[in-house]
């Protein structure tokens, strides 16, 4: 079924909307939970949470692009169900490294105070991403929102392991210093 | 700023980003075969060779439309061939009748699996299945389809499927095949007929891919040694 017809059913209450959203995305869903909770079982559950948020918010909601829809609110919840298991000293996939390696570019200390500020840097790492090379932009992603090891980057693109943790240490040096010199305090 | 901060904040970015990356996401690289040194070698599950050197003979892609709605290209490929490789194999066995019916659920498959040397873990599957010939492998290893030529990348379901067709000019067989990626491995099936069912083949194998991607679990990760 075509997005545009499953936000439809969503759009009216139709609750075949569900299966017809886990029949097009389950896997793309449970591929990117999987990532970040290292487990398949809790990858199940935030996948089945995400059908959830998706039906309480769609109406209002109209997306245009549902995997990306679909995708950020796996993301979101597998994340909480990290911090949740992190904090229980359970589990947790490739995540752990990707936060580690994002350390790098904060303090550790002060917050983004407001959802203006939020919404500013959100702006700021959007221009950052098109001023770097294509290929650097993408293997970002896909280690910092996809959460794709390092290893199959690195196959994806051809490169070696050594290679894309080289490109992914150049970008986040380049990102730091991209916004400490816009004003940021990270 | 906390690191988790930043990475709620890159969750964020623009979405047409997100979607080009997907593709990557997802996508199905061969990995250039000098890369990757064995130490001990075995024969491979597939013995030989089958297939099929082509020649072109025409240009435009197929265009599939599926019962979902996605419409999918096939393009032609210079040649498609499936070799043996060379890669550390400790045992195989014949795919068991309940790991088939786990991972394909309603699709008929015959196919033996293998295990890699020294750490005994699933690293292909080789077999037909509903009629088509399948091959499964760990994606750390080299593919042992060379596809030569462009191939097209679709979307199913909103997964990235690489669909190509070949044409063997010396006795007019079409060879069509679909390959995407699930978990950590690499799923390739492949048919072939004359080349005047062209059309057909690529929307049988369409069809499979469908089946495949909606009523399967295709979780690999369950065949132990």
């Amino acid at each position: 079924m075509k997005d545009k017809d499953i936000v439809n059913l969503y759009l009216q209450r139709n609750k075949n909307a569900i299966n017809e959203t886990d029949l097009k995305y389950g896997r793309y869903c449970k591929t990117i939970a999987r990532n970040i909770l290292g487990n398949s079982e809790d990858a199940e559950e935030c996948v089945n949470d995400t059908y959830l948020h998706t039906w309480n918010s769609i109406p209002p909601k109209k997306p245009k692009a549902l995997s990306t829809y679909l995708g950020k609110i796996t993301r979101n919840l597998s994340f909480d169900k990290f911090r949740y298991n992190n904090a229980e000293k359970r589990g947790g996939g490739e995540i752990k490294l990707v936060l580690d390696e994002l350390e790098e570019c904060v303090s550790g200390n002060e917050s983004v105070e407001n959802e203006l500020n939020k919404q500013h840097l959100i702006n700021e790492i959007n221009s950052f991403l098109n001023t770097i090379p294509k290929e650097s932009c993408d293997i970002f992603l896909c280690r910092y929102w996809y959460v794709m090891s390092v290893c199959d980057i690195a196959k994806q693109f051809g490169i070696t392991e050594n290679n894309t943790s080289v490109i992914l240490n150049r970008t986040r040096n380049k990102l730091k210093a991209y916004l400490i010199e816009r004003g940021f305090e990270l | 700023m906390k690191k988790e901060e930043l990475f709620n904040i890159i969750g964020e970015v623009d979405e047409q980003k997100i979607l080009k990356a997907n593709k990557i996401f997802f996508a199905n690289k061969k990995i250039p075969k000098g890369l990757l040194k064995w130490g001990a070698l075995a024969a491979c599950l597939i013995i030989t060779v089958v297939s099929a050197i082509g020649v072109l003979t025409k240009k435009q892609p197929v265009i599939v439309t599926l019962s979902n709605g996605d419409e999918i290209n096939f393009n032609i490929s210079e040649s498609i061939s499936i070799h043996s490789l060379d890669i550390p194999i400790a045992d195989s066995r014949n795919l068991s009748k309940a790991e088939a019916e786990s991972i394909f659920e309603t699709c008929n498959i015959e196919a033996y699996v293998s295990f890699e040397e020294g750490s005994y873990e699933f690293i292909t599957l080789d077999g037909t299945i509903d009629g088509f010939s399948i091959n499964v492998n760990r994606k750390d290893i080299p593919s042992c389809v060379e596809v030569e030529g462009e191939e097209s990348l679709s979307y199913i379901n909103g997964i990235p499927v690489n669909l190509g067709y070949s044409v063997i000019k010396s006795n007019a067989t079409a060879v069509v095949y679909g390959e995407f990626s699930v978990g950590n491995y690499r799923v390739h099936i492949e048919t072939a007929g004359d080349k005047s069912n062209l059309e057909i083949l690529c929307k049988k194998v369409a069809d499979e891919l469908l089946k495949l991607l909606e009523n399967s679990s295709l979780d690999f990760e369950q065949i132990k040694y």
